[in-house]
């Protein structure tokens, strides 16, 4: 059976400061999805956004310009940004031949990707904070975010 | 390899003791075709529902369409790692019950799936309201989680049509359709003056609900690799993306897929049709670069002059598509785009989250922001509260009177990809 999902957990304050990811050279995965304060990713560091999906595009666009990587498209496939409340994402440390040499061989950067993004989600039809889905909703958009990022997230182990 | 499809035209549905085809009328046996669903112990119950053309009838949600297929001659069976053994398909002789279609329709999660209108304006936008409809509502047993239930769902739409079909094997065919792909070492060599053409056949492959499978494979799990265009119509792809109704390609439209047919239409008159490559549409941008480099090469390998690319779905899967674009342009192959649009209810938005300079020749399906106002039908199969949810509709959708404001993305195969849809240009 599908676990309710809270909207947000109160004095759980999972942000955690940069420097302790660099030094651990581990992915990150940056979610406002609150299930995976539950059940943590084994194969990336937890960084909660307690926000919007936008809220997540930001930080995540934030650390790609600190030379982190986007492991997957800031999009999601076939669900629009006022769809979907929840948004995760996997960053993973800078590897010198990984994100700067890519430019000229492929047409999509993951900045590129990232800002475009930005551009559809500062743009809704409708909101897309999870305070605004009713919960019956809530519960199986946060399911759905999970199930696509389990490629993402099993591709780092 | 030589295909033939024995075709027994379908235009009517009804209940009776034996499952055949007479007068294009196909008979069901209500009791058999339950039995063989109910052989899934993840089902405890199913309703099955015949629902004509006219018909003041709306099923929703829908999850997937299978056209009712069995293979006379092998080697192999339809649906192969489903139904039939993983043995390569794509020869031999096949029945279609041409004008028949299975839906299926059940509770997964929320967002997701589509409405078939029979009648009025909602029916002028999917293709399923001109087929003669089985429609099965399934009761999943109690517990089952989200994974199997999906494959309870699908595994039985597709038992379903192969039952119908095999029951009808021994019915009169109206007519055959011959298809046949020569080895790469005639094909390559054929038609010198005109320009070698292929086909890159995109599937979405991001996870759970936007899934697609070939031979039972994960297309996830998959290199890009080629395919004969006879396997697709023996059910070597089948689908199990049930998001965003509009622009999946489900089973049915795999097995009839306009492009592939096309391609064989204008073989050897004005292109030479050399390869169908199937790649993936994944999540991880390291997929998306492999996938696309691999695709790409293989039609570099195969020599072709050009490629059509078509796309499955929207958001991250337009980054493939221009991946696939931005590539085979650069290694000097020529590409024309088959996609659909999210270009906001009055169009002027931008249609593509992604695009490049090189995809100058794009096909359109259409803008799935478009609103339709669906009126309220005599009889609803399915739950209409779920239109709250489906991808495309929006809350307070569904009104009081029982019609609906909709987006086209709410409709079953409105603005397919594939071309497998109502609205949209022909050239006679």
């Amino acid at each position: 059976m599908q676990q309710d999902v809270p909207l947000k957990r109160q004095g759980r304050d999972r942000a955690i400061d940069l420097g302790r990811y660099i030094l651990a050279n581990r992915p990150i995965l940056i979610s406002n999805n609150p299930t995976y304060l539950d059940a943590a990713p084994k194969t990336a560091d937890l960084r909660f956004v307690d926000g919007s999906a936008l809220d997540v595009l930001v930080t995540a666009r934030d650390l790609a310009h600190q030379g982190w990587c986007l492991a997957n498209h800031p999009l999601y496939g076939n669900f629009r940004p006022h769809q979907q409340p929840y948004r995760s994402l996997v960053m993973l440390p800078h590897q010198p031949d990984n994100a700067d040499n890519a430019l000229s061989r492929e047409p999509c950067t993951p900045l590129g990707l990232l800002e475009e993004a930005l551009v559809l989600y500062q743009s809704p039809v409708r909101k897309s904070r999870p305070e605004d889905v009713p919960e019956h909703m809530r519960k199986d958009c946060a399911v759905i975010d999970v199930e696509l990022m389990r490629a993402t997230l099993e591709s780092l182990s | 390899m030589k295909l033939e499809l024995c075709k027994i035209v379908v235009d009517k549905l009804e209940w009776g003791p034996r499952t055949s085809v007479k007068d294009k009328v196909l008979t069901i046996n209500k009791d058999e075709l339950v039995a063989k669903i109910l052989e899934d112990p993840g089902l405890k119950g199913v309703e099955v529902e015949l629902v004509h053309p006219g018909e003041s009838t709306r099923i929703l949600p829908v999850k997937d369409a299978v056209q009712p297929r069995y293979k006379l001659e092998g080697p192999g069976q339809v649906f192969p790692g489903w139904i039939g053994d993983v043995e390569t398909v794509g020869s031999g002789k096949t029945l279609v019950l041409d004008g028949a279609c299975v839906l299926t329709t059940g509770r997964l999660v929320a967002p997701q799936e589509g409405i078939v209108d029979m009648s009025g304006p909602g029916a002028e936008y999917t293709p399923f309201s001109k087929t003669q409809n089985i429609v099965l509502v399934f009761e999943p047993v109690d517990g089952l989680e989200l994974h199997d239930l999906e494959a309870v769902y699908r595994k039985a739409g597709l038992r379903a049509a192969f039952y119908l079909a095999e029951a009808c094997r021994d019915c009169k065919i109206d007519n055959v359709e011959t298809y046949e792909w020569p080895p790469f070492t005639d094909s390559l060599k054929a038609y010198p003056n005109l320009p070698k053409i292929a086909y890159v056949y995109m599937l979405q492959s991001q996870g759970l609900l936007h899934d697609t499978w070939v031979y039972g494979v994960d297309a996830k799990r998959i290199l890009p690799t080629l395919i004969s265009p006879t396997e697709t119509m023996d059910g070597a792809i089948i689908s199990g993306n049930c998001v965003s109704a509009c622009d999946k390609n489900n089973t049915y439209v795999h097995l009839n897929n306009p492009v592939i047919k096309s391609l064989f239409e204008h073989h050897g008159k004005d292109l030479n049709f050399i390869g169908c490559i199937i790649t993936n549409e994944n999540v991880t941008l390291a997929d998306k670069k492999r996938s696309s480099w691999y695709a790409i090469n293989l039609a570099k390998m195969l020599g072709a002059d050009g490629v059509v690319i078509s796309e499955e779905g929207f958001g991250n899967p337009d980054a493939d598509l221009i991946m696939n674009c931005w590539k085979a342009e650069r290694a000097g192959i020529r590409t024309v785009l088959i996609t659909d649009e999210y270009a906001g209810r009055d169009g002027s938005s931008q249609s593509l989250a992604d695009s490049c300079p090189e995809g100058d020749a794009c096909v359109t399906a259409g803008n799935a922001n478009e609103i339709v106002v669906l009126p309220p039908m005599k009889k609803v199969i399915g739950d209409p509260s779920k239109a709250d949810v489906i991808a495309g509709g929006f809350f307070g959708s569904l009104r009081e009177d029982g019609s609906m404001e909709v987006e086209l993305q709410a409709i079953l195969g409105s603005t397919c990809e594939l071309g497998f849809n109502l609205i949209g240009a022909r050239t006679l």
